[in-house]
């Protein structure tokens, strides 16, 4: 098509550069503010290390678990014809829109040292590692089901009924045809998963804690930082800035280029 | 007495299209599926394959009843002996010819599997492209590909939608005899096809039209007897 007719009118244009300065100028402000000078000691320091630790531990066991437990789920939304299904889905999806302190009163509720559970086993799971990891897998599942679940249902399904016809049972059917057709997908779900385990703060904070080497993440780091040491706050939140680039730019096929 | 190959009286219903047909097939003979487009071919062979559910009826294939609606008894797919040659040939898009070629061998055992291999990717011309992924390949490779898959296996019931709609003219010939060589004595085929070749050739030919059977017998008796223009058409064109 030739470009001569205006696709877009000025005033949608107009508005749109308010849109995307409003998004552009507080990232723009972190790298003119950030005290670059010492950026290297700040993320050096024994805090900013240990939240590092802690959030690449959490972080990759919420990815590794939710493509455990969520690929299996996509699986079912977008293949069985069970019943109940509408209801299933507004259970995986409902992390994406709680508030996360919701989702980590829930997880009190649910694990905590006073919830039934607790009380039964003697322990909950709160202010522990473990504590963070389920709340990080909880929070960033659902952005691994709804993105393998969305890939197959653009994987012909016939693929999978002529490897039934070839002998193949439901077991084998999923696992060397399924599973492999959805890699592509898996990967950029568990990407997408890993990021928001990342970033995660609100429920981790509620029911995880905020215990030095155990449950602060870099972004409650920050937020402690934030009180005593501003310069340290920006400086670990130029880490996660530049993570989070990566992401994207590892993933741009799938979403940005389009 | 001839043994029954394929014992059909079937009626299933796909998107709301009605498909219900009665007719039975020899052991070891071929029968040609024929008819308008929508009149029910694939989904027939869907249906034989198990890959459709069945409203009623009863389908046995090689003394071996599959459906009895009567005694709710439904056999799944992997436990027909069957192989299919798709109509978009379906080939596992991650795996290469020869592992394609070797995804039924798996489930349904034969001496020397990788000899088989080898010989059926012979017949078909594709030994050269064994391990070529189906996107290296052409339209009419990727049917020769999908027909070695389904020959191999050497099935009961070989059910194939149009195997050679997208092979070149010159080589229908030597794959319709690709197909028999690699047919044993027991094998039943049900071939879906637009072809006066195999229509020709076939020992029974059914012709669909609107779900309903409206023509069973054998090829050159139709030709003669049919009152449907388009299947006198067929039976009588030739090259």
């Amino acid at each position: 098509m030739s470009s001569s007719i205006r696709a877009v009118p000025r005033s949608v244009v107009a508005v749109g550069i308010v849109g995307v300065t409003v998004l552009a100028v507080p990232l723009a402000a972190i790298i003119f503010e950030a005290p670059w000078a010492e950026v290297g000691s700040h993320l050096g320091s024994a805090e900013t290390k240990s939240a590092i630790r802690v959030s690449m531990i959490v972080s990759f066991s919420a990815a590794a678990l939710s493509v455990l437990l969520g690929v299996p789920l996509a699986f079912i939304l977008a293949r069985s014809n069970i019943r109940g299904k509408a209801l299933l889905r507004t259970v995986i999806t409902v992390p994406l829109v709680l508030p996360p302190v919701v989702t980590g009163v829930a997880l009190l509720a649910g694990f905590g040292r006073r919830s039934v559970l607790g009380q039964l086993l003697g322990f909950g799971l709160s202010n522990s590692m473990t504590g963070a990891i389920l709340a990080a897998t909880i929070v960033a599942m659902p952005f691994l089901v709804l993105s393998v679940e969305g890939s197959l249902h653009s994987i012909d399904p016939d693929y999978e009924r002529v490897a039934a016809a070839f002998g193949a049972p439901p077991l084998a059917r999923w696992w060397r045809i399924g599973l492999p057709l959805s890699r592509s997908a898996i990967l950029a779900g568990a990407v997408l998963a890993w990021a928001r385990a990342l970033g995660e703060f609100g429920a981790t904070i509620t029911f995880a804690g905020n215990i030095a080497g155990v449950s602060r993440t870099l972004p409650l780091e920050i937020a402690v930082a934030l009180e005593s040491d501003p310069g340290r706050a920006t400086a670990v939140s130029l880490l996660m800035l530049g993570v989070s680039l990566v992401v994207l730019v590892t993933l741009r096929d799938r979403w940005i280029r389009r | 007495m001839t043994t029954s190959g394929l014992s059909v009286d079937l009626k299933t219903t796909v998107n709301d299209f009605v498909l219900a047909c009665e007719f039975e097939v020899p052991v070891g003979a071929s029968l040609a599926v024929v008819g308008p487009n929508g009149s029910g071919k694939s989904t027939l062979l869907s249906a034989l394959a198990g890959l459709v559910d069945v409203d009623r009826g009863r389908v046995v294939i090689s003394g071996h009843v599959v459906v009895d609606s009567t005694k709710d008894l439904v056999v799944a797919p992997e436990k027909r002996s069957v192989a299919i040659v798709p109509q978009k040939s379906l080939l596992f898009p991650h795996m290469t010819v020869a592992e394609n070629v070797a995804f039924g061998l798996r489930y349904r055992p034969v001496e020397d599997a990788e000899s088989a291999i080898s010989n059926v990717l012979k017949d078909v011309g594709l030994d050269r492209f064994r391990d070529r992924k189906p996107g290296q390949l052409s339209g009419g490779q990727q049917q020769r590909a999908s027909l070695a898959r389904a020959l191999v296996v050497q099935p009961n019931l070989l059910l194939a939608d149009e195997p050679l709609s997208n092979v070149d003219a010159d080589s229908r010939h030597s794959l319709r005899s690709v197909m028999d060589q690699w047919r044993p004595p027991t094998q039943t085929q049900v071939i879906v096809t637009h072809g006066h070749h195999h229509a020709q050739a076939a020992d029974l030919l059914v012709g669909l039209e609107a779900g309903r059977v409206a023509a069973f017998g054998e090829p050159r008796q139709l030709a003669n007897d049919t009152k449907l223009d388009w299947l006198r058409d067929l039976l009588r064109a030739s090259d």
